[in-house]
């Protein structure tokens, strides 16, 4: 095998993750699924999030081969309907049940969501290939109950300081448990990066509140406008719509999100950079983190203004600005990956993939 | 070795089973099985139609065939699949891409839907109302009661004889509405919370307050009144309220499940719009109704407009036009369906 041979060479190659898909089809195939969506009342979103994800990671190329993704929709689609019937019969119960609903809801929510965080981890894993192989995701309920519930009750213990640690944990339980066929991740990050950068983006975003209270000041007076509008039948008064002070709340809010969109490709770039995939194999994410931040935020304010109409392109971008980046270490060829199992790659995924949602934060750092 | 027809043939990458290995091949189609043959023309791999996967390209992505075996093939273009699969191609590939023809169709069915859902959804939902028990309006309404009760209610301070006349009108009322027997009773309170008002509770309970018993200048504007409350009873508008929100709720989870928080904000204020509209729709059924009950025991069916402009004379022209944003219509509207436009 001429890949036994290539891992024992240093020989190591830089491949360039690509981006290659562009705004206008997506825009295409995000405005068709969603009036298709509207009229099957949401039934045919199952078969859109399919074609949108399929889209976003067939585009996302790797030495000149794409991802994929084989979800079933019916299997999403059967997933979807039961949540939506639990949160009917949640609602039901709690109409009649308060008290007791509210007891189990927690106790559900605590017990249940490592599991279900690791179901859907799965799902998604599983239903993702590049050349042939299949992801793939161990099951481990008992750390994923440690990194989900355990450590995170760290946070408000530290005051927020043991937030970068707590996700570290979360990271590594998910790259540890992450297969690629049968080869294995792992990580390996250092967090003084992380906390140097986490520590800058808490101060400036405090500064941006405290300029913002006394810019709001000096504002609020000179810029009003009354509005002859009247909202409300029994309200016969004018409202008076402070212009300068929303003005400023906006600004502050953009610049907290800049800060924490900051912080988090930086954690993104630590993460990339701490895997390994068994063979040897490195990454390398040097996403330019200030540029980013003030890139991704400016790019979303945009698409939430535009009452979703500019979300494809914003999504698009931003996959763009996240993929660019990224760089595989690979030690030799990537010919010798296997599938895990005698099932040859091909073994449907049954579970149910009803919470994508839950995934697509978790799994923001992976692809 | 088949003769092989360059037309009937398809270029890309050949991947070994169950690997990342690959090597530059073409696939054909020849009577029910798909062939894999590699770079040498030799076969690699032949299994029936039926049991390989075809995944049609999402636009700009190669096709790719997955063979039972664990072997794959993927294209070089998107193109030339119809050519070698054809109609089985052309099943897979049905919902990926629409002609300008489909575009316009479903851009007038998105249309339509707003009209009718309009339309077609209150219907739907009151024959779901229709089939919930009455015994659930009945323990709805009995908890409702007792917390009123306990919290914003206080002992009706009316005399006796008031009490007793109002009672009467209320038999009256009951014997004119075609109620069952015992589905309503009349109970008599003071709120300074509520100040001058009345309600009907689902399960048939009727709460006059004294601030309104106060303000009313004759027998007919309390019959008015009573006959209202009573019709609300009588259709059941609390459980099909309930009914209503409930559907609207799920039907915009369905939809707006997988949507942004903005869209999400958007349909929150259109489903509360919404439900403003169904509430002033009941209110002018039991409006219709109380005028109906009225002209039947031979009383004034606009007096209780009366009785109303006196509690909102303070609101003045604000409380006479109907609002998107109002539960009840405006008293011009309300006077106009009680008089029945005489
Ligand atoms: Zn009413």
């Amino acid at each position: 095998m001429d890949g036994s041979i290539q891992t024992t060479t240093p020989s190591e190659r830089r491949l360039k993750f690509v981006f290659t898909g562009q705004s206008k089809d997506y825009f295409l195939i995000c405005l068709r699924t969603f009036l298709l969506a509207v009229v099957t009342l949401g039934i045919y979103d199952a078969w859109g999030t399919v074609e949108r994800r399929r889209y976003l990671l067939g585009h996302t190329k790797l030495d000149g081969h794409g991802f994929d993704y084989h979800a079933r929709p019916i299997t999403i689609l059967i997933g979807r309907l039961i949540a939506v019937a639990a949160i009917v019969g949640y609602n039901v119960m709690a109409y009649f049940q308060p008290g007791f609903m509210s007891g189990f809801l927690s106790m559900a929510f605590i017990f249940g969501m490592p599991w279900l965080v690791i179901r859907a981890l799965r799902f998604q894993l599983r239903n993702t290939s590049y050349r042939n192989v299949r992801f793939d995701f161990v099951e481990d309920y008992s750390r994923a109950f440690k990194a989900f519930i355990l450590a995170p009750i760290l946070i408000p213990l530290s005051l927020c300081l043991a937030w970068p640690w707590v996700q570290r944990v979360g990271a590594r339980f998910i790259a540890d448990n992450m297969r690629f066929g049968d080869r294995a991740f792992s990580l390996d990050m250092r967090l003084w990066k992380v906390y140097l950068v986490f520590f800058s983006a808490i101060a400036c975003g405090i500064a941006a509140i405290v300029i913002g209270v006394l810019m709001n000041g000096s504002f609020s007076e000179a810029w009003t406008v009354t509005a002859p509008l009247q909202v409300l039948i029994s309200d016969a008064q004018p409202m008076v719509i402070p212009v300068g002070s929303i003005i400023c709340t906006v600004v502050v809010i953009f610049l907290i999100a800049v800060c924490f969109t900051v912080y988090k490709a930086a954690f993104r770039n630590a993460v990339l950079n701490g895997v390994t995939l068994a063979g040897g194999h490195r990454f390398s994410s040097t996403i330019p983190i200030i540029r980013y931040g003030f890139t991704l935020c400016g790019i979303w304010f945009l698409a939430s203004i535009s009452i979703g109409l500019l979300i494809p392109w914003a999504t698009i971008w931003s996959k763009r600005l996240q993929t660019n980046y990224l760089v595989m270490v690979a030690a030799g060829s990537l010919d010798e990956f296997k599938s895990h199992g005698e099932d040859g790659g091909n073994a449907a995924a049954t579970e149910l993939g009803s919470l994508e949602g839950i995934t697509d934060g978790l799994l923001g750092g992976t692809f | 070795m088949e003769p092989s027809d360059p037309k009937k043939e398809i270029a890309g990458r050949l991947f070994d089973s169950g690997s990342s290995r690959f090597q530059p091949g073409t696939i054909r189609c020849l009577g029910d099985r798909v062939l894999a043959f590699d770079a040498d023309g030799n076969q690699t791999v032949s299994a029936p139609l039926g049991s390989v996967q075809i995944d049609p390209p999402v636009r700009g992505m190669p096709w790719r065939v997955r063979f039972p075996n664990g072997q794959a093939f993927e294209s070089n273009g998107p193109t030339g699949f119809d050519m070698l699969f054809g109609r089985e191609a052309g099943r897979v590939k049905r919902f990926h891409g629409l002609t300008p023809m489909r575009w316009t169709a479903l851009i007038l069915a998105s249309l339509a839907l707003p009209f009718v859902l309009w339309f077609g959804y209150p219907i739907a939902a009151d024959n779901v109302a229709r089939a919930v028990p009455v015994s659930l309006d009945r323990s709805i309404g009995q908890s409702t009661f007792r917390e009123l009760d306990g919290a914003v209610f206080d002992k009706s301070e009316l005399p006796s004889a008031r009490k007793a006349k109002m009672r009467a009108i209320f038999t009256e009322i009951l014997r004119a509405s075609d109620l069952a027997p015992g589905r309503a009773r009349l109970v008599f309170r003071k709120s300074d919370y509520f100040g001058a008002n009345a309600f009907a509770l689902p399960d048939g309970t009727v709460v006059m307050l004294d601030d309104l018993v106060a303000l009313a200048e004759s027998d007919d504007e309390i019959a008015g009144v009573l006959a209202h409350e009573v019709a609300h009873i009588r259709e059941r508008h609390s459980m099909r309220q309930v009914v209503r929100a409930a559907g609207i709720s799920v039907l915009a989870l369905l939809i707006l499940g997988d949507g942004s928080s903005f869209a999400e904000e958007i349909a929150a204020m259109g489903a509360g719009i919404v439900q403003f509209s169904y509430n002033r729709e009941f209110e002018t059924e039991a409006d219709l109704a109380s005028a109906q009950i009225m002209r039947k025991l031979g009383r004034d069916p606009n007096a209780m407009i009366a009785l109303l402009r006196r509690v909102y004379k303070d609101c003045g022209e604000s409380c006479e036009e109907t609002s998107i944003l109002s539960t009840h219509p405006g008293l011009r509207d309300r006077l106009e369906t009680v008089s029945g436009g005489e």
